[in-house]
């Protein structure tokens, strides 16, 4: 038993690295660790600073697009926006999707 | 040529026990244990982050501190715009919500070669990863005639709790047309700019309850941070209240007199009715055990990871390392617990270590209505932490009132969101 447990750790460490999906949803995550500081856990905010929770991806990727390139008023959002690639975009608002609504 | 001696050959033996029992202890998948020191924006989330990464793990915070005052929010809290209550956060959710075990003890030495932290009951706790994150400590002597007895007249105010409720109380029996002074240090320092909020805030209090007063704020740096958003604030808000005195031109205080009541720059001697000692800071101790500081007090770690780069199995966060550009703010010390914790279990599992996302953001309040902000992105160039192109910056200068408004708003929203992510 407990050389078929090892056996199976070899192979499970051996397996080819994690899939493209699971990459951008890990970046995705690590992302929105950041955002939910000031919009709150799992993006559900307390007080003035929106909610995430109520968008969709795609209204929370046009705003990040938005906010980089300075055309939607923003008081730290442009900021933050410039950090970000579109891969990050597009990580993040998938992720901030899969999350419940509310 | 090399003696072998009994010394040698012991120590190969037990090395050699321990690697195989590490190694046994994987295969029989007995929990790797995580030790964080430190209950704080940094240590909480930490440990937070960790159950939520990995419930295996056996996640233990220490933290002599049943309930947390936070430094955010405690310059309101100075001035009567919020009671210290409000501030506190207890470590309830930590442990029924995600299973992190609790010691309220202090940890007091280091074996990072046994991997093992020492108490102050004496105890020991055996870890495979221990994460660092006790704040700062004042350095009492550095300011000539400023310790910990000192604090008790001149306040540093530094660490929330009963020092704010005692400068607050100062302030509310100061009579009207008194002097405060407030000193502020060379950097680095914890939370660069809670002295320039704090002045505000005080001024604001001045102004209103107390408007013949004086609020001198003698400082040892000729820049700081978002200076362009204080200075004109203060001169559209609290003209003649308000006095910042560089200490290129006598700001820079080289000693204070606690039983003459005096407060003295190269050039000057103040008589305050209030005097807010914000003093030279470093790691705090045990951030210094085992050689993981610098000549200044401060530690250095590989900001893929946040591991010291003195010793491995150790990573230290928040205000006792340098990180720079990333200020000592609690939304910095959050946001690397969680790259931290990431790192931590990928390292626990053999995986490859995610790169990281690295962000601050910091609303000060000039008045309860006018907030301003700093804020960036970072990435990882090398082994080191660099702002990314653009992202670096704060509020316009010129904004109009409304503006103001909203970020004094959103600091509020801030305050409530980063508490509830780490404890609750």
């Amino acid at each position: 038993m407990r050389i078929l447990t090892r056996v199976l750790l070899i192979v499970t460490l051996w397996l080819p690295g994690i899939g493209a999906a699971e990459t951008v949803s890990q970046r995705g995550a690590a992302l929105a660790y950041a955002c939910v500081t000031c919009h709150g856990p799992e993006g559900r905010s307390q007080g003035a600073i929106p909610s995430l929770t109520t968008l969709s991806s795609a209204d929370i990727m046009t705003a990040l697009q938005a906010f980089r390139a300075e055309t939607r008023p923003s008081t730290v959002m442009h900021r933050i926006a410039k950090g970000l690639d579109d891969t990050d975009i597009t990580a993040v608002a998938t992720y901030f999707a899969t999350l419940p609504r509310r | 040529m090399s003696v072998l001696t009994r010394r040698h050959v012991l120590g190969f033996i037990s090395g050699f026990t321990l690697a195989c029992m590490r190694t046994r202890l994987a295969w029989t998948q007995t929990p790797s244990r995580v030790v964080v020191v430190g209950g704080g924006f940094g240590g909480a989330t930490c440990a937070k982050y960790l159950r939520r990464a990995d419930p295996s793990l056996e996640v233990t915070l220490v933290e002599p501190h049943r309930q947390f005052v936070t430094c955010p929010f405690s310059n309101a809290v100075l001035v009567g715009l919020r009671d210290l209550a409000s501030v506190t956060h207890t470590y309830d959710g930590l442990r029924q919500r995600y299973g992190v075990r609790l010691v309220h003890a202090t940890a007091t030495a280091l074996d990072p070669v046994g991997h093992q932290v020492t108490l102050d009951d004496g105890s020991t706790l055996t870890y495979d990863r221990l994460v660092l994150s006790p704040g700062v400590e004042m350095q009492w002597g550095a300011l000539e005639g400023y310790d910990a007895a000192a604090s008790e007249q001149f306040p540093h105010a530094w660490h929330a709790g009963a020092q704010t409720l005692l400068l607050r109380r100062q302030l509310e029996a100061m009579e009207d047309g008194g002097l405060v002074v407030i000193t502020a240090p060379d950097n680095p320092y914890r939370c660069p700019p809670g002295p320039y909020e704090r002045a505000s805030l005080i001024a604001h209090y001045l102004k209103t309850h107390k408007p013949r007063s004086k609020l001198l704020l003698l400082d040892a740096k000729d820049t700081f941070t978002k200076q362009a958003l204080f200075r004109d604030a203060w001169a559209r808000l609290y003209p003649g209240l308000l006095e910042w005195v560089p200490g290129s031109q006598g700001g820079r205080v080289v000693r204070v007199d606690v039983p003459a009541g005096t407060v003295h720059t190269d050039f000057d001697e103040y008589k305050p009715a209030v005097a807010n000692i914000i003093p030279p800071q470093r790691a705090a101790a045990i951030a210094r055990a085992a050689g993981l500081d610098d000549s200044k007090g401060w530690c250095s770690v590989h900001p893929r990871t946040f591991e010291s780069t003195v010793h491995t199995g150790i990573h230290l966060l928040g205000d006792a390392i340098i990180a720079t550009p990333m200020p000592k703010s609690a939304f910095s010390a959050n946001n690397q617990a969680k790259v931290c914790a990431a790192a931590i279990v990928a390292l626990l599992r053999g995986a490859p270590v995610a790169e990281p996302v690295l962000m601050n953001t910091c609303y000060s309040l000039v008045a309860p209505d006018y907030g301003i902000s700093i804020a960036g992105v970072y990435h990882v160039a090398g082994d080191k932490i660099a702002a990314v192109e653009g992202s670096e910056g704060i509020s316009p200068v010129d904004a109009p009132d409304e503006i103001r408004h909203r970020e004094a708003e959103y600091a509020q929203s801030w305050y409530a969101n980063i508490t509830a992510d780490v404890f609750t």
